[in-house]
């Protein structure tokens, strides 16, 4: 978290988009991380994650930061857009079109295993359900708190925990199948 | 679950397109400003406050005028019928007072010629007297015969 975050999000929510500049570069790549592995499509993502940001940026003054991450807040609507995009675009996309690899920080030819095996394990975080996979992202890639993460997903910590379990028990099995 | 966790890892790897990022900030903040702050003026929105409370108020007595008013009408036109109806009634007592006023004057004159002549109408002269004068001829047996026929 920004250290002077709170200070960011009042500027902003004043309309002073260099503040609001400040957030996006520190959020862009986690949210973009989170609708890429959702969607499995490196330009729905980008459209995405770019409408998440607008929506956000056109709508901080209904922020609220009392005891709700602003994290949480933009994964919120970053996970309402691909809900919205599952809705209406599923049935078009082709299974060429859903590799989250090759993207920028990762090399497939020097080092072929490793994708190959990350590119299965996000088919298989494509068949969990759609709070396990974002509780996953949350919390595994992302690694955002307990707390930020029931905030965004609008459950209990409790349940997110239970939640997180099984996702990765899930995962576990879809992993041992391919294999 | 280490393994899957440090898989999981591998995803932090992920970054966006530069070229995408730089694209999508500029365009971000150069046409997509956060709405203008509203200005929250304490006397303006008391103003405004009041006019809405006035507004509203006279809206509700309007409302609750005319619901008397159209309660007034409907209980005018019931109050007409009625009324109407209270005007038949009275034209018939009127005209049973006149009947039983005109009835009584004229029982009380017949009483009064009877109790100032005696019953001369009952006189026997008187009685023949008449009939000779109506010139009343015994031969009604016809019309007995007649009526018996008619009747059996």
């Amino acid at each position: 978290m920004l250290e002077d975050e709170r200070n960011l999000i009042i500027r902003a929510k004043g309309g002073e988009a260099e503040a609001f500049g400040l957030l996006y570069d520190e959020y862009l790549p986690k949210i973009y991380r989170f609708v890429l592995l959702k969607t499995g499509h490196r330009e729905e993502a980008e459209d995405l994650t770019h409408q998440v940001f607008l929506q956000a940026w056109r709508n901080i003054r209904n922020y609220d930061d009392r005891g709700y991450p602003f994290s949480s807040w933009l994964y919120r609507i970053a996970r309402n857009l691909t809900v919205d995009y599952y809705r209406r675009l599923r049935p078009n996309v082709s299974l060429e079109d859903c590799r989250v690899f090759p993207a920028e920080g990762i090399d497939p030819e020097a080092d072929l295993d490793i994708s190959r095996e990350t590119e299965k394990l996000a088919r298989a975080m494509r068949e969990l359900k759609d709070t396990e996979q974002t509780v996953v992202i949350m919390r595994f890639v992302d690694e955002l708190s307990i707390k930020e993460t029931a905030a965004a997903v609008d459950k209990s910590e409790g349940a997110v925990k239970l939640i997180q379990h099984r996702a990765i028990q899930k995962l576990k099995k879809l992993m041992a199948e391919e294999k | 679950m280490e393994q899957i966790e440090s898989q999981l890892k591998n995803f932090r790897k992920i970054q966006p397109d530069k070229g995408f990022a730089l694209m999508c900030r500029e365009d971000l903040l150069a046409s997509a400003s956060a709405k203008p702050a509203i200005k929250i003026d304490l006397w303006r929105n008391l103003g405004l406050s009041l006019s809405l409370a006035l507004t509203a108020m006279l809206v509700v007595f309007m409302a609750q005028n005319a619901a008397v008013s159209s309660y007034s009408i409907a209980n005018l036109e019931k109050f007409e019928e009625e009324t109407a109806l209270s005007q038949d009634q009275i034209n018939i007592t009127l005209a049973e007072i006149n009947y039983h006023s005109e009835l009584a004057s004229k029982t009380s004159m017949a009483l009064s010629e009877a109790a100032a002549e005696g019953p001369s109408h009952l006189n026997q002269n008187l009685l023949m007297k008449e009939a000779e004068s109506l010139k009343i001829d015994s031969g009604t047996g016809d019309v007995d015969i007649l009526l018996d026929q008619v009747i059996f």
